[in-house]
């Protein structure tokens, strides 16, 4: 009897923590997406994803609150104002500064200092809350699991094997990756390389912009929330190996799935500092990424 | 009338001149050769064609319309194809993948070109690096063709290619040229460049020094000769 208790408990317990552990791998590879678009293609280190997350976060924020429309019109509206952003930053900055990477880095970090001070300028500095657009649980027999969570997960899996799918298999897809390889060839066959770059970084941008309003009710959103989804992201790029998408789902496993499991068993900093020697133990044994230089 | 013409094209890098005063024209339909020796501006010559080279002199006509400068996907909007030395295949897309990159609402189809290299539908889940040389040849040309280009600019064609190879490529450029398309071929390999035009121009040292039909070239064969460093081999 105590046995089959104890079994029982285990089972919810362990259950719980999956799925805890597999919505933040999701959520993160959702976000890693959009900076592995920006790094691995165009090959700008973009120091401006976290601030894009944090906007993304902020349009829900405004409009569940301040505009009191809702989270939902908020949910649509962040990846296409995020991809704006995107867009603005590629057009008046990144692509008069290609080929030249320190440089890319620095700028893209000042857009980062730039939206969070205009941030606080805007909405001050204090941390906000959004509520749960889907409050509520879902008994999943061995454990009962909140519905919003549940509803991120699809949506985070869904996006990725579409953003998976478009690259893989459609024209537009097999034209961006001929750029990538040879922008000269590529503009021969009649492809504008310019725009094709305007539109992965806004493609990029407008990913992430979806994981900062899929994250802000799960959160408190504040002017600094994206850093720690910067440095995931690049440590999931990192891992996977840049120039190949698809490296982000065994990176997002390892960096979400690792932190999130550490800090329930030990602490969240321990378990962030083993991330971490992690990611510089494996860059120093393959220095390509998991699945890079295939 | 001339297809392309090019009018006192100077250009060159750093300072440096690779072409002075170069003046060719290329009737529509016609094939043309432009020859001469290693290092005197054909290669330069057929990148200012579509804009991959801005010349410091001189204008760029294509069917009447000044495309001087570029950039290359205009260029190719307005019907040019450009075979490059190295092929340019896309070393990590498959064959397939290679001939769907060609930015074009009505090109080629994909299975017209199959038809065409039937050897390209057999490879086409093959990625460009694992192609032979004469593979990646045969993908290059089809991949200009999807596009249906007005001018096909191709350079050194036969390059490393083993002599049945060669004859193959010859095979494919005359079709090409019966179906209309107008072709400005570069080449070192005279016999075969001479094989295929009907209108041949020399280059030395970055300027035209000789242009004239087969016959021409016949009659004139001694300074021919000495322009081409003598590699007219058998």
């Amino acid at each position: 009897m105590n046995c089959l208790l104890l079994a029982g408990v285990d089972t919810e317990l362990v259950a719980s923590l999956a799925l805890n552990a597999l919505s933040s791998i999701l959520i993160l590879a959702l976000s890693a997406l959009g900076l592995a678009v920006i790094y691995g293609f165009i090959g700008v280190i973009n120091l401006a994803h976290g601030a894009y997350f944090t906007v993304g976060a902020y349009v829900v924020w405004l409009t569940s609150t301040e505009l009191g429309i809702g989270f939902w019109p908020g949910f649509l509206l962040a990846p296409l104002v995020v991809a704006v952003v995107g867009l603005l930053t590629e057009v008046l900055i990144i692509q008069h500064l290609y080929e030249r990477l320190l440089d890319t880095i620095l700028a893209t970090w000042g857009v980062a200092l730039a939206i969070g001070e205009a941030i606080k300028l805007l909405f001050n500095a204090q941390s906000k809350e959004v509520g749960n657009p889907l409050p509520g649980s879902v008994d999943l027999v061995v454990t009962t699991y909140s519905t919003y969570r549940l509803f991120l997960m699809g949506v985070a899996a869904v996006v990725i094997t579409v953003v998976f799918v478009l690259f893989t298999r459609t024209d537009a897809g097999v034209r961006l990756r001929a750029v990538i390889q040879d922008p000269t060839q590529a503009s021969l066959l009649g492809l504008n390389e310019t725009r094709m770059y305007q539109f992965s970084f806004a493609f990029g941008s407008a990913l992430v912009g979806l994981a900062g309003a899929a994250v802000a009710p799960l959160t408190t959103v504040e002017p600094n929330m994206g850093i720690s989804y910067l440095v995931q992201s690049f440590f999931a790029v990192i891992l996977g190996g840049a120039g190949t998408l698809i490296g982000i789902v065994p990176g997002s496993i390892i960096v979400a799935g690792f932190s999130n499991v550490g800090t329930f068993f030990i602490s969240p900093v321990v378990a962030q500092t083993l991330v971490f020697l992690l990611v510089v133990a494996l860059i120093v044994v393959r220095p390509e990424g998991l699945l890079g230089g295939q | 009338m001339a297809l392309l013409e090019l009018d006192g094209i100077g250009a060159g890098y750093g300072g440096s001149d690779v072409l002075q005063d170069v003046s060719l024209s290329v009737e529509d339909g016609s094939v043309v050769t432009l020859l001469g020796r290693n290092g005197v501006g054909k290669t330069t010559t057929l990148r200012t064609v579509v804009g991959l080279v801005e010349p410091t002199a001189g204008t760029v006509r294509f069917d009447g319309d000044d495309v001087t400068g570029g950039p290359p996907h205009v260029a190719h909007d307005h019907g040019v194809g450009f075979v490059t030395e190295d092929r340019g295949v896309f070393p990590d897309l498959t064959v397939e993948e290679n001939l769907r990159v060609p930015d074009v609402d009505d090109g080629r189809s994909l299975d017209e070109l199959y038809d065409f290299f039937p050897k390209l539908r057999e490879l086409r889940t093959s990625r460009g690096k694992h192609l032979s040389g004469g593979e990646q040849q045969m993908l290059a040309i089809a991949r200009a063709l999807r596009s249906d280009p007005r001018l096909l600019l191709l350079d050194e064609p036969s390059e490393g290619l083993a002599p049945q190879i060669v004859e193959n490529v010859g095979a494919v450029i005359e079709e090409i040229a019966a179906g209309g398309t107008t072709l400005l071929i570069v080449e070192q390999n005279v016999r075969f460049a001479l094989a295929v035009a009907e209108y041949t121009y020399i280059m030395d040292g970055g300027q035209i020094v000789f242009e004239g039909s087969d016959e021409d070239v016949d009659a004139n064969a001694e300074e021919v000769r000495r322009y081409l460093g003598v590699r007219e081999t058998a």
